[in-house]
């Protein structure tokens, strides 16, 4: 075992502290909004720290340490593209500052502003359904990366998922977004520093002469050219691209964060303030997973080679530090993504399909509820699934699922006057068609024929969702146009500052 | 270390700093946001 008392010392402090202040910011959720989006209060600094916190979870430091490991260099070019695709989110505004100017507080509620109830059930579930299965594997690989890095081994793996579970669900049930934020402040913070000692180290223990022939003997172009990578390509550097823009404007537990700020101008700062990180946040965990290959060659497993390799590197009190940091790391992104999706499921399809919907209280309550059911499923789907690809590819796979259709629904319903409902179930639906096919196809690859294998490519299958989705919406706003007008929202009714 | 190395460790450097400067910046100034959002007297009627 790598972990030693100080390590437990520094580590179950962190933990204590955290769920007594997220537990303690309970008291100023008295309603919906504060629940949902902190009452809409978050300026920029707290708003950067959320948002950084929520998007970087062990999982982050999993995949991307994996791809690190599986690719050399060439997949340094996926940060490049998120810092692209979120500043320039943020310095334009692309659909955040609307939907932060009519007070919505999900995707889905546009939906109904700007189409009808069925559009926001339809975008609900499939935003619902994507945002869950996303978040599936989070616990599992979580777990794995903190076996490896304490020492522990696999056989701790089902009870320090249980153990993270617990802490994190105590405190979202309860505090909601307030909770989220100021907990979410204090693992940016420790995270932060757990993350600049740990590169230090890095880049003092493992040579980079060495991490420079490694990659070319192992990799050779591929190792250092993301377009000579059979894993990446064209297709791969164009569907990332895309996705991170749709990512960046729609991807709820994100764009909360953007819908809880103080004013739209405040939203659009806190998305290309935190754009900027994005490079970063991927290269340098990614960088972790090159040393890794480095130091211990191309025989691992390629999810665990990287906490491997800080589990051996890491130095007493630091590595306690470390745990205590992607922890929290965890704990941000849990409870984001847990309240996101619980938000969406009981705002946008439970109280929507009961006639004359719920009260406030109740919809807190059932917000908690189903919340505990995410929790519960997490533990459950983790032990169980085998992914397919990099944990990278299904990650992203099942995020398209949703915003895949959200960005052509969402884009269309913004900017262009003949987006109709028609047209926007059209979009979802098709937007989810084949990453729900590629997951389920690829567990029967062997057997499939030819003309189907395409389905089965990760890359291709993210790619066509988006065109598919956008064909849908044009397709059948166009055709049915007459029959089913457009919707106009009228600004001076609905706008909120 | 051949060049393409020297390349992506030149980039990898340039990001990471500005991810850690702006964490260091947000850091500070996040605590007083913090305080200013407990002493907020609309916090408890926001709707």
């Amino acid at each position: 075992m790598n972990f030693t008392p100080i390590d437990w010392i520094i580590l179950i402090t962190y933990l204590s502290v955290t769920i007594y202040v997220g537990i303690w910011v309970k008291r100023y959720v008295q309603n919906l909004s504060g629940y949902m989006v902190a009452g809409r209060k978050i300026k920029v600094s707290l708003g950067v720290a959320t948002f950084t916190a929520t998007e970087l979870g062990t999982v982050t430091f999993v995949y991307f340490g994996e791809l690190g490991y599986v690719t050399g260099f060439s997949c340094f070019i996926i940060g490049i593209l998120a810092m692209i695709a979120y500043t320039t989110v943020g310095k334009t505004g692309f659909i955040i500052e609307k939907l932060r100017q009519y007070g919505m507080m999900t995707i889905p509620e546009f939906y109904e502003l700007r189409f009808n109830k069925k559009v926001r059930v339809t975008g609900g579930l499939i935003l619902f359904v994507g945002g869950v299965l996303n978040m599936g594997i989070f616990l599992k690989f979580d777990g794995i990366f903190l076996s490896e890095v304490m020492g522990f081994g696999p056989q701790a793996l089902g009870f320090i998922m249980t153990l993270m579970l617990i802490v994190v669900m105590s405190y979202t049930i309860l505090g909601g977004m307030f909770s989220v934020v100021i907990t979410d402040f204090m693992q940016y913070v420790v995270l932060s520093f757990a993350m600049l000692a740990t590169t230090v180290i890095v880049l003092l223990e493992v040579d980079l002469s060495l991490i420079s022939e490694s990659v070319m003997s192992g990799f050779g172009s591929g190792g250092f050219n993301p377009i000579e990578n059979p894993r990446f390509g064209w297709s791969f550097i164009v569907w990332i691209l895309v996705t991170n823009v749709a990512a960046a404007a729609l991807w709820q537990p994100g764009t909360s964060k953007a819908l809880s700020s103080e004013s739209p101008e405040v939203a659009k700062k806190v998305f290309w303030i935190t754009g900027l990180t994005f490079a970063g946040r991927a290269m340098i965990p990614m960088f972790w997973g090159v040393a890794a290959f480095a130091y211990f060659g191309a025989g691992e497993n390629s999810a665990s080679a990287m906490p491997m390799l800080l589990g051996e590197l890491v130095p007493v009190g630091l590595l306690g530090l470390l745990v205590a940091g992607l922890l929290a790391a965890s704990m941000s992104t849990y409870s984001s993504y847990v309240l996101a999706w619980s938000s969406v499921i009981t705002l946008d399809v439970i109280s929507i399909l009961k006639p004359g919907g719920f009260t406030e209280q109740t919809k807190m309550l059932i917000s908690r509820f189903i919340s505990g059911l995410i929790g519960l499923f997490l533990l459950v789907f983790g032990l169980w699934y085998q992914i397919p690809e990099t944990a990278f590819q299904y990650i992203f796979i099942t995020g398209t699922m949703y915003t895949a259709g959200a960005l052509g629904t969402v884009t269309a319903g913004l900017y262009w006057k003949k987006a109709n409902d028609v047209g926007a179930q059209a979009a979802l639906i098709l937007g989810a068609v084949t990453p729900a096919a590629f997951l389920l196809l690829e567990k029967f690859s062997a057997s499939l024929p030819a003309w189907l294998a395409f389905a089965t490519d990760v890359n291709i299958a993210g790619f066509l969702s988006f065109i598919l989705a956008a064909l849908g919406m044009v397709a059948g706003s166009l055709a049915t146009q007459k029959k089913y007008p457009a919707k106009i929202i009228n600004e001076a009714e609905i706008s909120y500052e | 270390m051949n060049e393409a190395t020297m390349i992506w460790m030149i980039l990898f450097g340039v990001f990471a700093t500005i991810f850690f400067v702006i964490a260091g910046i947000v850091s500070v100034k996040g605590i007083a946001e913090i305080k200013e959002l407990f002493n907020d007297p609309d916090l408890q009627n926001n709707d």
